[in-house]
């Protein structure tokens, strides 16, 4: 058949043909897989055998006398528009029910067990079954989520009324007001002592806090209110695989119509008409989406994805996958052997770099002489320090935009550094900063601190402090006059911000690969250093920084990825990327420059 | 409050931007009501220049704000709402000067220039109540999680806001065209299609509960387009202002989408690239990622319709305007989603902890 009379037939496709037929096919794959898993799953069983020969005998027949049709099918425009709607609806569908965590699944049958147990109140019995345990699990975190969904839905428009809640927002309005002005009441001398982003921090979180918190209340009623019928949607989105929408086989067929209907479309007009200059672009553009197509079927097909425990010192030949399995490093695992090489990863090293940060904390003596916080705050201030940092606090609490009484300015600020302390006072008198540290090497940094502010006679006093920041860190107190004519005491204090809810500024690891020698000895044969956003590629695999442990300093978490498909994608997303700025931006420049030119 | 600071910079940036806004309004309803009358409207025209160098200049103001905060938070701005949404304006008024240039507003002469002057106008309110929003948020200054800390960081968040805003203005365009057709046809009492006649109505309700942007923007544009239009064809006269917009706006639109969709790719495909790095996982089917691939293939569906199943005017622009409440969706309304609870990309949001010993009874003090 010539090129031209399936261009015509793949132009014949309606919107509601291409519709019906692509519907037919999700279908169609959904219960090929179906039967096929359960003919592999239960030593084939007759029904399930029948019905899988059933569904590929009219696609067989499809595909040998009908070729041309399908060739049509995929390469018709308005088929490809009904898939690509199919596409964002299914996303659609993954993005409003919560999905199945891929690192901890249920099993098949766990949620039929859940629903043959009849009352969910009987879950803690010890006679259910831990699949049936598992599945409620689920439940109640799929609860959680879309209760949290609908909730927000139906507040923010306007339909509060429908989900059965009364009055225009969450909580007892009149105490929320009450509690906002009595901040509001003291907010002008945050604002004057720390600046105006801190009292619009305070005022910011805690509206937002408070509003979040009577909003939390009313979502856990929903969320009881509704438990029957979110138990009757898990179960129903269990059944139709919408809990696991992206790995489903609806959607993979979603991508496999995308596929061929790409190939078709790019060797619509023969390979010599990609050669023309005009569409490169186009056929750059839709490669690329290929490449990205086969890469991730490759990497469905071979990934292992898992995890690695080490401690410094300790290595490791086996490493657990996401969903528990233990599995050896061999060279290449798909195409590895019971002969094949294992080698092991070593933790060398680990070290989790905090921020450096200064305090800043008002204080006043109490009657007794001890020195007190003189603002209650439920977070003091601290600044992230790096050389060159300025700041300025107490402002006169009627004209913030007035000039600061107190200034500070980060003169000097070494990460790495040994200082040498004054044996009386403690205080640092000296630092040397560490040129040639690791960053294995955990060495606390100094600053030099100046700060400045106007003393009794209202001249400006300066002071400087070197401050370092091992172990709890070194505190200094600066007395200055403030713009009210009272004497006030700011203590700094200069720290690694290690405080449980913050960050760290960095975690690394060294590794060592190990072979081991015919007597079984570990021989090293490769270093490497992961930290996030950088891995380390060994043998196949990519070592890369995933877990550490706060009350574990030794301990890190080493993700193991084995991806075939990864070049590929890689390729493809690149083709993708670089081929639509060339279309939509570079093209029409260079034509505009060629048309002004001719002018 | 230090004169060289961010907070300071973008409360200046939404001062400055209310005079473009203010006079783009006044010489649209200047050129509107001068429509028909002889002339060449030099002061008209000046002003109008003067409306864009105007638009430069908040700019100009809002980069020097996200330079201030570069220094002061020492990291590429963009970690929290705070941030990026600035960020997303200043990408907007990019746009705008560009797309000035790229749509030829600039070399319209007389009434031509209506349109122009209107579509500037509007762009600078969405920025003015942005800015407004902003200033509400937490200003908290966040050290950067470990992996943020790469050179993806910024290239991805820039290119997708620079996308995300021009695809939103070219929503707005297209916008503005469906009201004015909408009410021209209804003032005309001509025959209408379905998709104006039922679907700027829907379009203009189903914005409203977006917030008071999306309010501004949808019903308040399309209640003013109303009263535009009627005084404009009062007495059977003619749109006058309006007939080379008419004429050019599904290229106009098409235009601005050429411009933002290479950058929403870009943003898109660099976050897998960069999430590749970070947790060796281009794709992890995250919420975040899922909803900005919705938009995606939804710019993907309008590009295919319109180059090869011959979609124009009308319904294309209707599918631009579908496609930016699915951008806003995914900038602002995903925290919301079921899945977004256990997504990754929460970066942006702040533990907001209410401060309890600061709304103690005021009488405790005493």
């Amino acid at each position: 058949m010539q090129r031209k009379e399936i261009n015509k037939l793949a132009n014949s496709w309606t919107y509601s043909k291409a519709l019906l037929v692509c519907v037919t096919l999700y279908l169609w794959a959904e219960a090929l897989m179906a039967s096929a898993t359960r003919v592999v799953a239960g030593g084939a069983p007759t029904g399930a055998s029948v019905m899988m020969f059933v569904l590929l005998l009219p696609m067989f027949w499809l595909l040998v006398y009908r070729w041309y049709n399908c060739l049509g099918f995929v390469r018709a425009v308005r088929v490809a528009v009904v898939n690509f709607c199919f596409l964002a609806l299914g996303a659609m569908v993954g993005v409003l029910i919560q999905q199945e965590d891929v690192n901890n699944p249920t099993s098949v049958g766990d949620v039929q067990e859940l629903v043959a147990l009849g009352e969910l109140s009987s879950i803690d019995d010890a006679t259910v079954s831990a699949g049936a345990r598992r599945a409620y699990q689920h439940f109640e975190s799929f609860r959680e989520a879309e209760s949290f969904f609908l909730y927000h839905l139906g507040n923010n428009t306007g339909l509060r009324g429908l989900l059965g809640f009364e009055g225009d927002r969450a909580g007892d309005e009149e105490q929320i007001q009450e509690m906002l002005s009595n901040l509001e009441y003291r907010l002008p001398e945050i604002a004057a002592r720390f600046g105006a982003e801190k009292a619009a921090a305070i005022r910011s979180q805690s509206e937002t806090g408070l509003r979040t918190r009577a909003k939390n209340g009313e979502i856990r009623q929903l969320e009881e209110r509704l438990n029957d019928t979110m138990f009757s949607l898990f179960v129903i989105a269990d059944k139709l695989d919408l809990r696991r929408a992206y790995s489903s086989d609806w959607y993979s067929m979603m991508w496999v119509i995308l596929f061929f209907g790409v190939l078709s479309s790019v060797l619509r007009n023969g390979v010599s008409y990609l050669m023309k200059k005009n569409k490169w672009g186009f056929c750059i553009t839709h490669c690329g989406i290929l490449l990205i197509i086969l890469g991730g079927l490759l990497g469905r097909t071979t990934e292992i994805r898992g995890l690695a425990n080490l401690n410094i010192g300790e290595y490791t030949s086996e490493f657990r996958t996401w969903t528990g399995q233990p599995k050896k490093f061999v060279y290449n695992p798909t195409f590895a052997d019971e002969d094949s090489k294992v080698f092991a990863i070593k933790l060398e090293d680990f070290r989790a770099d905090q921020h450096d940060v200064l305090d800043i904390i008002y204080v006043t003596a109490n009657e007794q002489g001890q020195l007190q916080q003189e603002f209650d705050l439920d977070e003091q201030p601290k600044l992230r320090v790096f050389a060159g940092l300025t700041q300025a606090y107490d402002y006169p609490i009627d004209d913030l935009r007035g000039d600061p009484a107190f200034k500070l300015e980060v003169l000097e600020y070494e990460p790495q550094t040994t200082v040498v302390r004054d044996e009386e006072s403690g205080a640092v008198t000296s630092y040397q900063a560490i040129t040639d540290a690791t960053f294995f090497d955990a060495s606390a940094a100094t600053i030099k601190l100046k700060v400045s502010g106007p003393d009794e006679n209202n001249e400006l006093r300066s002071e400087e402090f070197l401050l370092h920041a091992a172990g709890d860190g070194d505190g200094a107190p600066f007395s200055y006059v403030g713009p009210d004519g009272e004497r006030r005491v700011a203590w700094l204090r200069f720290r690694e911000d290690s405080d449980g809810g913050s960050m760290p500024l960095e975690w690394q690891s060294k590794l060592s690969i190990l072979e081991f020698d015919e007597h079984g000895h570990p021989v090293k044969v490769a270093n490497g250093e992961v930290r996030v956003n950088d891995y380390f590629i060994h043998g196949g695999y990519r070592f890369f920084q995933t877990n550490h442990n706060p009350n574990d300093p030794t301990y890190s978490g080493i993700g193991v990825v084995y991806d075939l498909g990864l070049p590929l994608v890689l390729w493809g997303l690149y083709c993708v990327m670089f081929a639509t700025a060339f279309i939509f931006l570079v093209m029409p420049l260079i034509k505009g420059y060629k048309t002004r030119g001719q002018d | 409050m230090e004169f060289f600071s961010f907070r300071n910079f973008l409360e200046l940036t939404m001062q400055l931007s209310m005079v473009p806004m203010a006079l783009g309004f006044v010489l649209f309803l200047s050129w509107v009501v001068s429509a028909g009358k002889e002339g060449e409207h030099k002061l008209l025209t000046l002003l109008s220049k003067t409306t864009m160098l105007l638009t430069g200049a908040s700019f100009l103001l809002g980069c020097t704000a996200m330079i201030l905060r570069y220094i002061e938070v020492q990291h590429w701005p963009a970690q929290t709402m705070y941030e990026v949404i600035p960020l997303g304006v200043c990408a907007a008024y990019l746009s705008t000067i560009a797309l000035y240039y790229v749509l030829g507003l600039n070399r319209r002469r007389g009434v031509a220039r209506a349109f122009g002057d209107l579509f500037v106008a509007l762009i600078m309110v969405g920025g003015v109540f942005t800015l407004q929003y902003v200033l509400d948020l937490d200003p908290t200054g966040k050290a950067l999680p470990p992996a943020l800390q790469s050179y993806w960081f910024s290239t991805h968040i820039t290119a997708y806001m620079i996308g995300y805003f021009t695809l939103i203005i070219a929503a707005l365009a297209a916008w503005l065209h469906l009201c004015f057709q909408f009410w021209l046809q209804v003032i005309r009492r001509q025959e209408s299609r379905l998709v104006i006649k039922v679907g700027v109505p829907v379009l203009a309700l189903i914005a409203a509960p977006f917030g008071s942007i999306a309010l501004v923007m949808g019903f308040g544009v399309f209640t003013v387009a109303g009263v535009v239009t009627a005084y404009s064809l009062r007495g059977n006269r003619e749109m006058v202002w309006y007939q080379t917009w008419e004429r050019e706006s599904d290229n106009f639109t098409w235009l601005i989408f050429v411009v933002g969709f290479p950058f929403l790719t870009s943003g898109l495909i660099q976050g897998a690239l960069w999430a590749q790095e970070a947790w060796a996982n281009y794709w992890g089917w995250d919420s975040k990622e899922v909803s900005a691939l919705i938009s995606w293939l939804f710019y993907v569906i309008y590009l295919h319709l319109r180059l090869i199943a011959g979609w124009r005017g009308e319904k294309a622009m209707m599918l631009l305007c579908v496609g930016a409440l699915s951008i806003f969706i995914t900038f602002q309304l995903f925290g919301y989603l079921p899945d977004s609870q256990k997504s990754l990309h929460r970066y942006t949001d702040m533990e907001s902890l209410p401060s309890e010993s600061m709304m103690l009874p005021i009488e405790d003090e005493n």
